[in-house]
């Protein structure tokens, strides 16, 4: 107990020391960039006035509008990631001829960039909101996908033995002992994708529609409000950091639940 | 409560190298119900892929297993199997991993007082709600124990479920076993490699030689449960096994 208040106390302090240097190099990058007479109108990037232009935007509904145009992006293209990498993966960590067989083209495609699809995207589907469903899907199956077959793959082999000879059927091994074992991978898939989707969202959202964190940093730059812009990105880090501790919570509480402990 | 038999079971794998092995070659054995039989060799003669054949999970290359004279077809749940590394689910608790079995056959009558009842007796009541993880070694094997007897099964295999303990656990732990067996009646097989557990625990002790595993001999120990080491017969058995690995595989 003394010791976890301890290692609290030390994230706590060098984590506040890493955000004071943070702030004091962004403070000295906005200044020197500015020092320049012709930069002057790039005041916006130093840290007062960003903070002052984010101030502004918790009051402003068009902001949590984005976030929301935004965060709805990214929880569907997650939601077809899941739909499509679990049952896939599955698939693939049971039966080593399917991942013999899917070995190569997964690979192939996991190294193309999502954004690559854009132009492909926006031909094919009707609406910008689908092309940008369809990029974050495209992003996001493979870590999911994945790690779902690594988790499948790796299932104790003993515990597969152990609940045939206490009777269980397929359908019992898949639910009671497979989908448990391989969970917490699924969890580490979806961090992972979560992670992904947060980056390729922006430039995703470059790509024509009129609403969501991408298009309002497009929006800044065209009315010169460089402050709002910073700003915007700023929230942008915050919101994915808060994504990742929302889903890093889940994972820890799971890998306490569902992994076995050494020793 | 029932009876083993084998009738000319062989099983060829596959090694490595792609060159098929036999591992077990003709093995022949009666046993009767309510025995407990130890089957004894050196790591690697086929005695754990014999005992899963005995329990279904493996399918003999050729030659059946017959139960109380009917063919084994694949896994029952009257032939419960009890690993070498522990099995207990991590996700699931003492008193949920204990009712696991089952809970997958829907065998649900009184299965809480059931479960309740083998808590007890394995002495972790404090422990019910625990998880595996929580559990040292010796009482992670009390509950995987108890998980193979709640369904009341009439054949219980053990393969070599107290290699990884500590001595003063094991021999606790075969004291509680010889217990358990004489108070149910079931038929037991117990894999080994160690000659004092197979002394303690037979009441006949299968000796298999290596390569490809076959039935080398089969030994009666005629003493009285609970068994000492001090005793004198103890020992001449023991000589006497010690003597015959020593001169099957040329020691």
């Amino acid at each position: 107990m003394n010791d976890s208040n301890h290692t609290f106390k030390e994230k706590l302090i060098f984590g506040i020391a890493g955000s004071v240097i943070f702030l004091l190099i962004w403070t000295g990058a906005g200044y020197l960039l500015t020092i320049h007479p012709d930069f002057q109108h790039f005041a916006g990037f130093h840290p007062k006035a960003t903070f002052k232009a984010l101030y502004h935007l918790l009051f402003d509904d068009l902001f949590w509008n984005s976030v929301l145009a935004s965060l709805n992006r990214i929880i569907v293209g997650l939601c077809f990631s899941l739909v499509l990498g679990i049952p896939i993966g599955m698939l693939i960590g049971f039966y080593k001829l399917i991942w013999q067989i899917t070995y190569f083209p997964i690979q192939f495609l996991r190294m193309i960039s999502p954004l690559s699809w854009m132009p492909i995207a926006i031909l094919v589907f009707a609406s910008f909101d689908s092309s940008i469903y369809f990029l974050i899907t495209v992003a996001c199956v493979w870590p999911i996908l994945l790690n779902t077959a690594q988790g499948v793959n790796r299932v104790n082999k003993d515990f597969i033995n152990m609940a045939i000879n206490q009777g269980a059927t397929d359908w019992q091994l898949l639910t009671k002992i497979i989908l448990p074992s391989a969970l917490p991978y699924m969890i580490i898939g979806l961090r992972l994708a979560l992670g992904i989707a947060w980056v390729i969202l922006v430039p995703a959202e470059f790509l024509g529609v009129s609403s969501g964190l991408g298009y309002s940093i497009n929006d800044a730059r065209d009315t010169l409000e460089y402050d709002r812009l910073l700003a915007i990105v700023f929230a942008i880090g915050c919101l994915g950091l808060m994504l990742d501790s929302l889903v890093q919570f889940v994972e820890k509480r799971c890998y306490l639940k569902f992994m076995a402990k050494p020793g | 409560m029932a009876k083993i038999q084998t009738l000319n079971l062989n099983y060829t794998a596959q090694n490595n190298n792609n060159v098929s092995e036999n591992i077990l070659e003709d093995v022949n054995f009666t046993i009767n119900k309510g025995e407990f039989i130890v089957l004894l060799g050196e790591s690697g003669c086929g005695k754990s892929t014999l005992l899963n054949t005995l329990s279904g999970l493996q399918k003999p290359t050729s030659g059946q297993v017959l139960i109380d004279g009917e063919n084994l077809k694949g896994p029952d749940s009257s032939i419960s199997l009890i690993f070498q590394k522990s099995t207990l689910l991590p996700w699931l608790s003492v008193k949920e991993n204990i009712a696991f079995g089952c809970k997958i056959r829907k065998d649900f009558e009184n299965l809480d007082d059931r479960v309740a009842q083998y808590i007890e007796m394995i002495g972790l009541h404090n422990h019910r709600n625990s998880y595996p993880h929580e559990l040292s070694v010796g009482m992670a094997k009390r509950v995987d124990i108890a998980r193979a007897l709640v369904g009341g099964p009439d054949i219980l295999l053990l393969d070599e479920p107290f290699a990884p303990l500590d001595l003063y656990t094991r021999r606790k732990l075969q004291d509680e076993l010889i217990y358990i067996w004489q108070e149910s009646g079931m038929t037991c097989v117990f894999v080994t490699h160690n000659i004092e557990s197979a002394i303690v625990l037979g009441q006949r002790i299968i000796i298999m030689s290596n390569n490809p595993g076959k039935i080398d001999s089969i030994l009666d120990v005629p003493l009285e449960y609970p068994r000492r080491h001090s005793h004198q017969l103890f020992d001449k058995l023991k000589r006497k096994l010690l003597k015959k690995f020593g001169m099957a595989f040329h020691l």
